[in-house]
């Protein structure tokens, strides 16, 4: 774990997004999202764990995720996440919102005037 | 955990609500099996972990490596087991759950301070609860009369002679009757006295019964009716009815043995044969102690205006304001006395009060007197236990940099405050109970047994309810200083300096300033209001009533049958004559009415022979007592000038009357020798003369508080009977009433006698009231003082503690004790009188609450403030000085090189 805290409002809403995204190709337990999320990016966004479980949580107790406990792979027990309808609903907006503001980002970053 | 699914609601409100419902059920489910989801979570991290673990053995880590990473990576599993668990709970309940259980422990760690704050609360909310419970009983439970507040007690009184109680006649209820406000009225008499009923059951011994005569819409007023028979019509109170009675509960249980049967029956009573028509329900005992009931115009006193002995009780209308009532009634009693100008004065007023007030009367002042104080000791209580949880907060600076460091927001900190201050006062709250519901008990033992209903005093509803709040109440006051100063300021960086720096912070210092100035003016509330009724009941004890064998034997002995005038005289002449060759009997006589017998009593307006100018309303008026030769010397009245009555003192001499000093004293100031001057009783020019023949000392004839003018005459010059035996020998209480009883039955079997109590027990019953606010306000201003002179010394041992090393530096540089310890003491003890000062301010404003209640010292006596705030101030130098002291005795060097 980092020892700086980085700004957790940012976080905290892109990796629901993140978690949401992911979950859309099927049902997944923590470690998975996690190095799904990790490999996609192309190792630049690490997931900590005093995040994603919390995360999980979260979108579980909202109703966007469900949970239920099934054999891994390997043959665990491991919780695995699916995506809900409603789910489904809130990562189309999220994502829309999301493109919005990395459009808007992108334009003030990149713009020639001071 | 179950797949439940939200469907394809297709309203976005369908979805919204079943994902709420969906969040609550998880939420339930997590605060009903918190280790459940415990387990749960643990097993999701575990298999976190391991997979952790088996990509980094696979990637080519030792096994060791491998687990260390596979941690690393995780990072602090408690800290994410805590974030993740917080998703899924009702965060308030939790958390108070969770806070008060680390509460109680932290108690348990610290036990000491907190069972001592603990107890002081519970101490304060046991007393003020139970105090609470007698108010509850005696003041606003409702009387057992349905809509109370509608029924009213009306009488007149008379302001220009002073006369309080000027009583109605049975004719007025037919006056009253015609007021359009009044939906029914009824009379019944003012006092109980002279009505009690020779009950014979059978062959049992004769005993006396109260009686109260009522007229017979008396119980369809009060809304009332009798749980057996029927109640009293008006063919029962028709003159030459058949003699009938209602029974009072208490009377059927007991001599009666609770016969249903009794009903229709006749019994002896006084002699006369009388039928039981009714039992009344247990709840009614109006007016007090009656034993029965029975019609009241039954004889020719009906008819008299004149023949004034009676109040009237009545319903009012619905719709009716008070001041609608009042004005009508008024104005009844004004067109009375142009319609009869002999019997109604115009200078009578009507005096209009709600049933639930007279019944109270002046233990209404008492009680809520009583309450306040008990309430401030408890707030006094508070600030102690404030103080305490404030220290204990400071003391603990570092456990709390501990667990901010650790994550803990200052909300998480504040929390645990509250739900200390919620444990502490719940289980101050609960102690409250269990010292209240004890103290209950002792209350009523010590309490006096005319205060109405006081011993149905209980917890019941209302009074946990009451306790409840003080329980929250005491819990916000054990967080409040805490948390005040965990949010004005900032927690963290404060708490990290550590805890002397906070103590001696112009915040603590200020709050703890303003605890001690709070308790001070408290606890000179509280001392000065003790020390006035110790004073009040001191003075009372002390009165010189003009009776001074306290242990003389008064009984009651009102004959009852066939005994004319003549015929009582003779009775008692033989009665006295026997009792008084009794060779253990010192001194026999009898009297109209025993003294310190409360209101009631006979008040006559007189005037002097060489004073005939003034209007009959204008009569000064004096008690009228009618005894027999040797009663002066039987009670110890002295006799001042003149002589005592003597057996020639009969129908054919002249009339004769002593007065009391009073009476004389003022004749000399007009220049006339008391001794021979002629008096005359009432209004009516028919009455004759009598001659003073003797002065006595003053009495207090209707209780130790009142003074007034005195009266006596001859027994045997008078139609007016003698109902006391007063009786003064070397046997004990019950040797002399034994006696009196074998004489008695010796002369006529069939009477009774009843109410046997020595002139100590008679001033002991006027003096218990008093009495017993000394107890209460005693307790309250002891332990005001108590906790005062705590605080002050918990303060002061703060502060010198964190000037400690500022102490040892002067010392060591050669500071003269001293000086240092007055210097200590010195912010302490202004704050100290600064309190007394706002105390005394209290103490002016509710002065006029008290005063009704004092005896014999003024709320403002000079000399019991001055001496109330010496005192305290001395006890609060005294609290101070100690750990001054203390502290400059400590060695500088080995203080210094401690720290």
């Amino acid at each position: 774990m980092s020892k700086h805290d980085p700004p957790l409002e940012l976080l905290q809403g892109t990796l629901d997004l993140l978690i949401l995204r992911t979950l859309l190709f099927g049902a997944s337990h923590g470690h998975a999202i996690a190095k799904q999320i990790q490999q996609t990016s192309g190792d630049i966004l690490r997931v900590e764990t005093g995040s994603l479980y919390p995360a999980l949580h979260r979108l579980e107790a909202r109703g966007w995720i469900d949970a239920d406990w099934r054999l891994s792979d390997k043959g665990k027990r491991a919780k695995y996440y699916t995506l809900t309808n409603t789910g489904r609903k809130q990562l189309v907006a999220e994502q829309s919102k999301w493109e919005l503001l990395a459009q808007a980002m992108a334009r003030v970053l990149r713009s020639s005037n001071p | 955990m179950g797949a439940s699914c939200a469907g394809d609601g297709s309203s976005a409100e369908v979805v919204k609500s079943v994902s709420l419902l969906r969040s609550l059920r998880l939420k339930i489910d997590a605060l009903l099996h918190p280790s459940r989801k415990d387990r749960e979570l643990d097993e999701e991290l575990q298999f976190h972990l391991s997979e952790e673990e088996e990509e980094r053995i696979e990637s080519g880590s030792t096994l060791t490596d491998a687990r260390y990473e596979a941690r690393r990576s995780l990072g602090n599993r408690p800290l994410v087991k805590e974030e993740t668990r917080k998703v899924n709970r009702f965060l308030p309940i939790d958390l108070l759950f969770r806070n008060m259980r680390f509460a109680l422990r932290t108690f348990r760690k610290h036990s000491s301070a907190y069972v001592f704050a603990i107890c002081v609360l519970a101490l304060g909310i046991g007393m003020s609860t139970a105090v609470f419970s007698l108010v509850q009983a005696v003041l606003l439970r409702p009387l057992p009369f349905p809509k109370q507040d509608s029924i009213r007690v009306i009488w007149k009184e008379n302001r220009k002679i002073g006369a309080p109680l000027v009583e109605l006649a049975y004719p007025e209820l037919w006056d009253l009757q015609s007021v359009k406000a009044l939906e029914s009225v009824a009379v019944m008499p003012t006092t109980l006295y002279g009505y009690g009923k020779v009950i014979q059951v059978g062959s049992r011994e004769p005993v006396q019964v109260e009686s109260a005569p009522v007229s017979h819409d008396f119980f369809r007023t009060l809304g009332v009716s009798p749980m057996l028979g029927r109640d009293f019509t008006a063919d029962d109170e028709h003159e030459g009815a058949a003699a009938v009675a209602i029974l009072s509960y208490g009377v059927w249980q007991r001599h009666f043995d609770a016969d249903k049967a009794i009903l229709g029956k006749q019994i002896r009573m006084n002699g006369i044969g009388c039928t039981i028509i009714g039992i009344m329900n247990p709840e009614i005992d109006f007016p007090r102690d009656a034993g029965l009931w029975v019609p009241l115009g039954v004889n020719q006193m009906k008819e008299r205006r004149g023949a004034t002995y009676l109040q009237a009780i009545a319903r009012v209308r619905p719709g009716y304001s008070d001041s609608q009532v009042n004005t009508q009634i008024s104005s009844l009693f004004a067109r009375q006395a142009q319609d009869h100008p002999q019997f109604y004065s115009s200078v009578q007023q009507a005096v209009v009060t709600s049933l639930p007030h007279y019944w109270t009367g002046s233990a209404r002042p008492q009680l809520l007197i009583s309450l306040g104080a008990s309430l401030l000791l408890l707030a006094t209580a508070c600030v102690t236990a404030s103080n305490l949880f404030l220290s204990r907060m400071l003391a603990r600076a570092s456990e709390i940099a501990t667990r901010l460091s650790l994550g803990a927001s200052s909300g998480h900190i504040v929390a645990q405050f509250a739900a200390e201050g919620l444990t502490a006062g719940l289980m101050a709250g609960a102690g409250g109970l269990a010292i209240g519901w004890m103290l209950i008990k002792m209350l009523i033992l010590a309490a006096p047994a005319n205060i109405p209903r006081l011993a149905d005093a209980r917890i019941d509803r209302d009074v946990l309810l009451f306790a409840a709040i003080l329980s929250l109440l005491t819990a916000l006051a054990c967080s409040i200083a805490p948390a005040l100063i965990a949010t004005r300021s900032n927690l963290d960086t404060r708490l990290r300096e550590g805890a002397s720096r906070l103590a001696g912070s112009r915040r603590g210092r200020r709050m703890q300033a303003a605890f001690t100035f709070v308790q001070t003016a408290i606890t000179v509330v509280l001392l000065t209001a003790s020390l006035l009724i110790v004073i009040t009941v001191h003075s009372m004890l002390n009165t010189d009533i003009g009776f001074a064998n306290r242990n003389v034997v008064t009984l009651n002995l009102a004959l009852r049958g066939n005994y004319d005038p003549e015929a009582r005289d003779r009775f008692y002449t033989n009665l006295l004559a026997r009792l008084r060759e009794s060779p253990s009997v010192n001194d026999a006589a009898a009297v109209l009415l025993r003294p310190l017998e409360g209101s009631i009593g006979w008040d006559v307006p007189y005037e002097a022979e060489f004073d005939r100018s003034k209007k009959p309303e204008e009569l000064p008026v004096s008690t009228f007592e009618v005894v027999t030769p040797g009663y002066f010397r039987a009670i110890g009245t002295p006799l001042l000038e003149g002589r005592d009555f003597t057996d020639q003192d009969n129908e054919t001499a002249e009339r004769t009357v002593i007065v009391g000093r009073r009476i004389a004293d003022r004749f000399r100031r007009m220049g006339h020798n008391p001794i021979g001057t002629r008096l005359r009783f009432g209004r009516s020019t028919t009455d004759s003369w009598a001659k003073i023949v003797g002065i006595v000392e003053d009495t207090r004839q209707r209780g130790v508080r009142t003074t007034g003018d005195d009266i006596y005459v001859p027994y045997r010059q008078t139609g007016i009977p003698v109902n006391y035996v007063v009786i003064r020998g070397s046997g004990s209480v019950q040797d002399l009433t034994s006696l009196v009883r074998r004489e008695v039955a010796k002369i006529d079997a069939n009477q009774a006698i009843a109410r046997v109590e020595t002139i100590a027990q008679l001033v002991d019953r006027d003096t218990a009231r008093e009495r017993f606010n000394m107890l209460l306000l005693l307790t309250f201003g002891a332990g005001a003082l108590l906790l005062a002179a705590a605080g002050v010394y918990s303060v002061m041992t703060e502060s010198v503690s964190v000037r400690k090393r500022e102490i040892a530096i002067r010392i060591a540089l050669g500071a003269d004790p001293h000086g240092l310890i007055g210097n200590l003491v010195n912010t302490t003890l202004r704050c100290v009188l600064l309190g007394e000062l706002v105390g005394l301010v209290f103490v002016a404003a509710s002065g006029r609450y008290l005063s009704d209640l004092l005896y014999g010292v003024t709320p403002g006596d000079v000399r019991v403030l001055g001496s109330v705030l010496i005192f305290l101030l001395a006890v609060a130098t005294i609290a101070a000085s100690i750990p001054a002291w203390i502290a400059t005795r400590q060695n500088p060097q080995s203080v210094l090189q401690g720290d």
